[in-house]
């Protein structure tokens, strides 16, 4: 049984490195070119994510000198991988985009119209509605050395059903949780609370991340949104990342064996 | 049983890891393989996943084999898969279940991720900017808390100190979460294509209020021409058609071992 699964997998295995190697990887073609769509989700506080690969359209708006290939639009397509336009006119400016815009998009992280030269991988990113809320706080610039005592911050859904919302100031290289608070005040729309400065001695220059959450009836927190605040005052240079530590044994942690650790 | 999943893993992870291969195969094969599309009108799939985990976190085997099935409709790779893969999400389902059982007891970690998504890296052969750090994943799972809070541990605001690190440790459906949600970034995402010496150096080497426009403007160029995406996608096809079919059967479960997810 072993020797079959053994013998199709190398088949598989063949057929794959047959057509990674042969084909090209469907990176040339004849003429056109090929589009790819990918879909990110915006995170407050950090980098947009990518999320999935998503449709792609596109119309080809003006050609330049030479074009050849007689498509002169395409999509929306949805392929496994880059999508080749057989035939599709370049060198030509086109206007290529991820997704549908408005429905599915609400922004892009690559520029729409753009010069299309033959077999060239054409790649739109565009950002989809996100679940963020942002929440503006005042003051977001902070002078560590006299920090201000109170905080105010302004969203929206924020709630005292079963108690008042909590603040977290989490520094967003490390993880670390640097201050925490309880809202002192919340608006009765819900839309700003207050709350006493958390300590930040230990916190150095740059950018923390807010996290304001509403509290569940069992006690946990729902995060309802988030904002920045920039730190200036205590200059602190980047430090390396900890050292996972050899495979399994995490620092402070019981070793724990990485390769068949349950048997 | 054991033979069964490393049949069915291996080729998962043509289309995990290697991706390219079959990348390619769908690639030149578009015209079979492309189809229109509606509008997407699940625009954002973190949304769908948080609601599954919240639903998952009182309930029984079925909302968290739902929850299961949610995450690996959301990562491409897994869609490729998606009538290979049920033995990967027995296993996940069942170790998940396990670790509510155990009360929150897990062998899940941050580090573990760290040493999940290095292997892949080397044994593929990827660039240097693919392999991660812990920082690494702790910005990711702090960027990931606003939207899929329900995914991790529930947070109560009294089991929280100044200081304390994001908790290390992970339910094993979490850290399955993070370490694909990674790869995914890696793969596509300029934003986590860094090694965290370039990473510092975008960020002018030292903790600074505004310290974010270097590498966001960097980032932005980035986003456009999509070099390191390309570097990666050739390297995972090199490194899929280098490797031994052996070496291939036995990466998978090497993965999932390493993330600490039980068998």
């Amino acid at each position: 049984m072993k020797n079959i699964k053994l013998v199709l997998f190398s088949m598989v295995f063949v057929c794959c490195a047959f057509f990674a190697s042969c084909s090209g990887g469907g990176s040339h073609l004849q003429s056109g070119f090929r589009v790819f769509g990918e879909k990110y989700v915006q995170v407050f506080g950090g980098p947009p994510m990518f999320v999935s690969p998503t449709s792609i359209q596109g119309t080809r708006l003006i050609d330049y000198s030479g074009a050849t290939g007689t498509v002169t639009s395409f999509g929306p397509l949805l392929c496994g991988g880059p999508c080749p336009i057989e035939g599709g006119r370049t060198p030509a400016r086109w206007n290529i985009v991820a997704g549908t815009p408005v429905v599915e998009c609400v922004g892009y992280l690559t520029p729409n119209e753009r010069d299309v030269t033959l077999n060239s991988l054409q790649v739109s990113k565009c950002l989809t509605f996100g679940i963020v809320f942002p929440f503006s706080a005042a003051p977001n610039l902070i002078n560590l050395q006299a920090p201000p005592a109170t905080f105010e911050m302004t969203g929206e859904n924020l709630t005292t059903t079963y108690g008042m919302p909590y603040i977290e100031y989490r520094d967003p290289y490390t993880g670390n949780l640097i201050g925490a608070t309880s809202a002192t005040y919340v608006s009765p729309k819900g839309s700003v609370l207050q709350a006493a400065a958390p300590n930040l001695s230990s916190a150095y220059d740059g950018v923390y991340n807010v996290l304001i959450s509403n509290i569940r009836a069992d006690g946990s927190l729902e995060p309802v949104g988030m904002s920045t605040i920039e730190c200036t005052g205590r200059p602190y240079p980047y430090e390396p990342p900890p050292d996972p530590g050899p495979c399994g044994c995490p620092p402070d942690l019981p070793c724990l064996p990485c390769e068949n650790p349950i048997q | 049983m054991k033979k069964r999943y490393m049949s069915i893993g291996s080729l998962i992870l043509l289309a995990l890891l290697g991706g390219s291969a079959v990348w390619n195969m769908s690639g030149s094969a578009a015209h079979s393989n492309t189809r229109r599309v509606a509008a997407d009108e699940e625009p954002n799939p973190l949304v769908k996943i948080n609601q599954k985990a919240r639903a998952a976190k009182n309930g029984g085997e079925d909302a968290t084999r739902e929850l299961v099935d949610e995450i690996f409709r959301s990562v491409d790779f897994a869609q490729q898969f998606a009538e290979l893969d049920d033995s990967i999400k027995d296993r996940l389902v069942r170790a998940e279940l396990n670790h509510k059982k155990s009360h929150g007891q897990s062998s899940c970690s941050e580090q573990r991720v760290v040493h999940a998504v290095n292997l892949l890296a080397d044994r593929i052969g990827t660039p240097a900017y693919t392999r991660t750090n812990v920082f690494e994943v702790r910005r990711l799972r702090a960027n990931l808390l606003l939207y899929t809070s329900d995914l991790q541990e529930r947070r109560n605001k009294n089991g929280l100190r100044k200081g304390q690190k994001q908790d290390v440790m992970m339910s094993p459906l979490e850290t399955f979460f993070v370490a694909v949600t990674l790869i995914q970034q890696k793969r596509h995402n300029p934003e986590y294509q860094l090694t965290n010496d370039e990473w510092i150096a975008l960020h002018g080497g030292k903790r600074i209020a505004g310290g974010t426009k270097r590498f966001e403007d960097e980032m932005r160029q980035r986003h456009i021409n999509s070099t390191r995406t390309e570097e990666v996608r050739e390297a995972v096809q090199k490194g899929i058609t280098s490797m031994s079919p052996l070496d291939m059967l036995q990466l998978p479960e090497e993965l999932l071992n390493t993330l600490g997810i039980e068998r």
